[in-house]
C-alpha cells in the first residue's frame, strides 16, 4: 500500500460521469495514514476494472494534506466538510411556514433513525414555503424556530444554552450532509455508519442504487465509549451515579444521534459488511437485519513477505510492535512489557516500528517512560519505515491495543512466519487461535493477553522467546492460516464479485 | 406552551391590583354640581347684585360635595374621586364639574380592565396560572437536580456483573469521567469481562485513568508534604496511595512518586512516634504503625521490622520494668538484714 505523501493538487481530478463506484468515507482517506485509509487504498487499486469517486467527509477546510496518491481509476474525488457549512449568518430573512412540521421530523430523526424518518425530513425540508435550503435554515432567523420546538420537544428540562450548541454542531453536520450533491454512482460504498452512513443512505433512498456498507470497526460504539468518557460534553442534569435516570441530556442527545444515523444506515444498506463475525454481533445489536450481514475478512500480499527467514535462534531477543505511536496501540504497556521481560531476558531488544508523527505530545510521554524506567538501549523508536527489513531480526511481534478489528500487522507477522502475542480485541483471537469452524484446524499461531496487562505481556513473550520450537511451530501455522484465509487476492476477489453483481444489476 | 393551575394561598392585594369599585369621577354629582354652579354664574351675570347670594350658594354646594365624599369613605366606598370634585369645584366652579365629566368620560372602562381584574380573580380565589417563563424556570430547576425519587444507585461491581452491555458502559463512563481510586476494582473486573465492547472501552478507561492519577499523585505528594497533615488524613492518604499503586495502572514515574508517599508517610508516623512517644498508646497512630509494620515486613526489612516492635513496646509499657516485691517479703527481708 502506498504511503508516499503527496501534494493536495493531484486530488483535484473531478468527472461527472458516474462512477461504478462511490466511496464515501468519514475522517480517514485520503487525509490519514495507515489503518481504514490503506484499507481504501488497496481497494481502489486492487479494482482496476472498475471506475471509482470519493466522498471524503472531513471536520473542517485545513491545510492537512492527502497521505495518497490518487490512483489512476479513480476519476473524481469530493470534500465534504461537515463544519463549515451554512455561510455568514443572515438576520433578516422570511420565516417558512412548516418549520414546526420540519421540527418534528428532525427530532424523530435524531431519536430513532431509519430511512423512513430520513425522507420525512427531506420531505417536510421540500414543503417549506418559501423553499429553503438547511444552510439558509440552520444560519438564519428560521433556525431559533427550530430549535426552540426541537428543544421544548426534547429537553425542556435542561439548559437552553448548552442545548443549543450541542444541537448547532449535530443538526451542522447533518445538514451539510443532507444538502451536499450526491455524485453518480451505481454503486455506492461507506466504510462507516455516522454522517457517511446517511450520506449513503440518502444516496440509496434518492437514486434508487444498492447501498453497501463495510465497517471495520463499530463506529457507533467508538463514538458511544468516546461520548460516555468525555469532559468536553457538559453534564447539565445531576444524574448521579444513578443508571435508571432516564432524563435526556446533552451526552444522550449525541449517544442517541449517532445510534439513529446508524440505525438509518443499516435500513438502507444492502449489504453490510465486516471483517469478522464478533464484529456481527454488535452490529445486529445496534439494528442491522441479520439477512444483509456478511463477513469479508482483511487480506494483505503475502508474497511480499513469503522470501523472509524468521530471526536465528541465536540473535539478540527481539520483540517488535508495528504501529502507530498513538494511545490507542497503548504504548506504553509494551514499554512496560519490555520493562518487566528486561529482569528476565537482559539483553532485549524492543522495537517500535510505526510513524511517530501523528501524536508528537504522545510520542515524547512514550520516551519518558522509557528514560525512567532505563531503557534506553533496550526500547529502540524506528519511526515509519518497511518492515520487511526488520522482521527477519525479529522473533516475536506484539500488540498490546486497546482496540483493533482486525490488524493488518498480525497478518504480515503470519505471512512472514513470526508468532504473535496480541492483546485479546478485535479478531486477534480469531486469527491467532483459529476460528471454531476451521477446516482443518491448524491450531494456535501465538497467544492471547489481557488488555493493559504488561506482566502477562511479558510472561507471553518470554514464553516464546525461551522456547525456539514453540516459536517456529506458532510461527508456522499463522503463516498456514493467513495463507488459507487472509490473502489480498480473496478479499480483493470478494469485492470485485460484489461489485459485478450490484453494478450488472443496472 | 400548556398552562397549568397550581393551588396557592390567598393574597393580599398588591399595589397594581385593579380595585373593585373605583371610578375615576363622580358622574351624578358632577351633573348636579355642574347645573347649580352654571346657574349661579348665569344669576350673576344677569345682576351682579346677585353675588354675595351666589357665593352663598356655592359654598353650600361645595359643602354637599364634601358631604358626599365623607360619606363615601364611611360606607366603604371609594370618595376619592368625590372629594376631588369638591375641591376642584371649590376653585373652578362649573368649569371644574365640566372637566370632571370629561375625566369620567375619558377613563372609563376598557377591555384591558377585564384581562386584569380576570387575573386578580383569579388569583384571590385560591388559585393561579403560572406563566410560561415562570413554568419553564421551574422545570429547569427541577429537572436539573437529582432524582430522588429513582432507585438506590446499584454498586459498579454488581453492574459489571450482572449488568446490560449499556449499563456496563454508563458505569465505565461514569468511573472515566468522576475517577475516584474506590472504582480500581470495577475497573479491573471490566478489563477481563468477557464482553469485547466492555474490555475495549475499560482498556480506554484505563488509558485515561492514568492522567488522573499522575494529578492524584500529585496531590497526594503536595498533602504528604504538609506537615500539619492529621493523622486520619494521613491514613486516608495512605490508604488512597496504596489503592493506586497496587491498581497497576499507574505510569512507573508515578507508581514510584506514590511509592515515595507512601514511604513518607510512613516515616512521618515513625518521627511523631518518636517525638511523642505517647502517641504509641492511642487509637489513631496505632492503625499507621501496623501497615508500617506489614511494610517493613514486605519490604523484608526485618531487622527495622524488630525494632520498631521493640521500640513500640517499649514505648507503651515503659522502657524499664520493676518486678513488684510483696509487702510480706519486704517485711522479713527488712527483719533478717543487718542494721546499716
Amino acid at each position: 500500500m502506498s504511503l508516499a505523501p503527496v501534494m493536495a493538487h493531484s486530488w483535484a481530478r473531478t468527472s461527472t460521469d458516474p462512477a461504478d463506484v462511490c466511496l464515501i468515507v468519514e475522517g480517514c482517506y485520503p487525509f490519514v495514514p495507515g489503518g481504514v485509509s490503506g484499507w481504501i487504498d488497496w481497494l481502489i487499486r486492487t479494482q482496476p476494472e472498475f471506475t471509482f469517486s470519493v466522498v471524503s467527509l472531513w471536520p473542517a477546510q485545513d491545510s492537512t494534506a492527502p497521505r495518497y496518491a490518487m490512483p489512476d481509476n479513480a476519476i473524481s474525488f469530493q470534500a465534504l466538510y461537515l463544519q463549515d457549512f451554512g455561510g455568514a449568518p443572515r438576520r433578516r430573512e422570511i420565516i417558512p411556514s412548516g418549520i414546526d412540521a420540519l421540527s418534528k421530523a428532525l427530532d424523530l430523526f435524531m431519536r430513532q433513525g431509519g430511512v423512513e424518518a430520513l425522507g420525512a425530513v427531506m420531505r417536510a425540508r421540500a414543503s417549506l414555503s418559501p423553499r429553503m435550503e438547511f444552510g439558509r435554515l440552520l444560519n438564519g432567523p428560521a433556525a431559533w424556530d427550530l430549535v426552540h420546538g426541537m428543544y421544548d420537544t426534547r429537553m425542556s428540562h435542561g439548559s437552553f444554552l448548552h442545548y443549543f450548541w450541542a444541537w448547532r454542531a449535530l443538526l451542522g453536520g447533518l445538514f451539510a450532509t443532507l444538502e451536499f450533491p450526491l455524485p453518480k454512482a451505481r454503486v455506492y460504498h461507506t466504510i462507516s455508519t455516522g454522517y457517511a452512513g446517511v450520506l449513503a443512505a440518502r444516496a440509496a433512498r434518492e437514486t434508487g442504487r444498492p447501498m453497501l456498507l463495510t465497517e471495520h470497526g463499530i463506529y457507533t460504539n467508538e463514538r458511544r465509549i468516546e461520548l460516555l468518557m468525555a469532559n468536553w460534553v457538559v453534564d447539565t442534569l445531576d444524574k448521579g451515579h444513578a443508571l435508571d435516570d432516564d432524563r435526556t441530556d446533552l451526552r444522550d442527545l449525541w449517544i442517541e444521534a449517532f445510534e439513529a444515523y446508524a440505525r438509518t444506515c443499516y435500513e438502507g444498506a444492502t449489504e453490510i459488511i465486516t471483517l469478522y463475525e464478533d464484529n456481527q454481533r454488535v452490529q445486529k445489536v445496534l439494528g442491522a437485519d441479520p439477512a444483509r450481514c456478511r463477513v469479508i475478512a482483511n487480506g494483505i500480499a503475502i508474497e511480499r513477505f513469503a522470501g523472509l527467514k524468521p530471526a536465528h535462534d541465536d540473535a539478540r531477543p527481539t520483540m517488535a510492535l508495528i504501529g502507530r505511536v498513538v494511545p490507542i496501540k497503548d504504548v506504553k504497556t509494551y514499554i512496560r512489557s519490555a520493562n518487566t521481560l528486561r529482569q528476565r531476558v537482559p539483553n532485549l531488544r524492543a522495537y517500535i516500528l510505526g510513524p511517530l508523527d501523528e501524536d508528537p505530545g504522545y510520542v515524547e510521554e512514550c520516551r519518558a517512560l522509557v528514560v525512567s524506567l532505563g531503557l534506553g538501549d533496550c526500547v529502540e523508536f524506528t519511526g515509519a519505515v518497511n518492515i520487511v527489513d526488520y522482521l527477519s531480526n525479529v522473533h516475536v511481534v506484539v500488540l498490546t491495543s486497546l482496540s483493533e478489528s482486525q490488524p493488518l500487522t498480525l497478518l504480515e507477522a503470519g505471512a512472514a512466519g513470526i508468532p504473535f502475542v496480541a492483546s485479546n480485541v478485535g479478531s486477534c483471537r480469531e486469527i491467532i487461535e483459529g476460528p471454531p469452524n476451521e477446516q482443518p484446524a491448524l491450531g494456535r499461531g501465538g497467544l492471547i493477553t489481557p488488555v493493559v496487562a504488561p506482566e502477562a505481556t511479558a510472561a507471553a513473550v518470554g514464553r516464546l522467546l525461551a522456547d525456539p520450537e514453540l516459536r517456529r511451530q506458532y510461527g508456522e501455522t499463522l503463516r498456514r492460516r493467513v495463507a488459507q484465509s487472509f490473502t489480498s487476492e480473496q478479499a480483493a476477489s470478494a469485492y470485485r464479485q460484489l461489485y459485478a453483481a450490484y453494478i450488472a444489476s443496472d | 406552551m400548556n398552562k397549568e393551575t397550581i393551588q396557592t394561598e390567598a393574597a393580599s392585594a398588591p399595589s397594581g391590583a385593579p380595585r373593585q369599585g373605583f371610578v375615576a369621577t363622580d358622574v351624578p354629582a358632577a351633573v348636579l354640581a355642574l347645573i347649580a354652579e352654571t346657574g349661579l354664574v348665569c344669576a350673576v351675570a344677569i345682576n351682579r347684585s346677585h353675588l354675595p347670594l351666589a357665593l352663598t350658594a356655592h359654598g353650600i354646594v361645595v359643602l354637599l360635595l364634601l358631604m358626599r365624599a365623607w360619606r363615601l369613605s364611611t360606607t366603604q366606598r371609594d370618595g376619592a374621586a368625590a372629594m376631588l370634585l369638591a375641591l376642584m369645584v371649590a376653585i373652578a366652579g362649573p368649569f371644574a364639574a365640566l372637566g370632571g365629566l370629561l375625566l369620567g368620560w375619558m377613563s372609563r372602562h376598557g377591555p384591558e380592565d377585564s384581562e386584569r381584574l380576570e387575573a386578580w380573580y383569579a388569583r384571590i380565589s385560591f388559585s393561579t396560572e403560572v406563566s410560561a417563563t415562570t413554568q419553564l424556570s421551574d422545570r429547569i430547576l427541577t429537572g436539573r437536580i437529582a432524582d430522588l425519587s429513582g432507585d438506590m444507585p446499584s454498586s459498579f461491581l454488581g453492574v459489571l456483573a450482572n449488568g446490560s452491555i449499556r449499563e456496563k458502559q454508563v458505569v465505565l463512563g461514569l468511573i472515566a469521567r468522576r475517577f475516584h481510586p474506590d472504582y480500581l476494582p470495577a475497573l479491573q473486573k471490566a478489563l477481563v469481562s468477557e464482553e469485547p465492547v466492555i474490555r475495549v472501552q475499560a482498556a480506554a478507561v484505563a488509558a485515561k485513568v492514568r492522567g488522573d492519577l499522575t494529578e492524584r499523585t500529585d496531590k497526594l505528594l503536595q498533602a504528604a508534604a504538609d506537615p500539619t497533615t492529621a493523622v486520619d488524613e494521613a491514613l486516608r492518604l495512605l490508604s488512597e496511595a496504596e489503592r493506586c499503586v497496587g491498581s497497576g495502572l499507574m505510569e512507573e514515574p508515578d507508581r514510584l512518586r506514590a511509592t515515595a508517599v507512601i514511604e513518607g508517610l510512613l516515616a512521618a508516623a515513625a518521627d511523631r512516634l518518636d517525638r511523642n512517644p505517647a502517641a504509641a498508646r492511642t487509637t489513631q497512630i496505632e492503625p499507621l504503625l501496623g501497615r508500617y509494620e506489614a511494610h517493613l515486613l514486605a519490604q523484608r526489612r526485618y531487622r527495622d521490622f524488630r525494632l520498631l516492635r521493640r521500640d513500640r513496646a517499649w514505648r507503651a509499657k515503659g522502657a524499664s520494668r520493676f518486678r513488684p516485691i510483696k509487702a510480706a517479703d519486704a517485711i522479713t527481708r527488712a527483719g533478717q538484714e543487718p542494721a546499716s
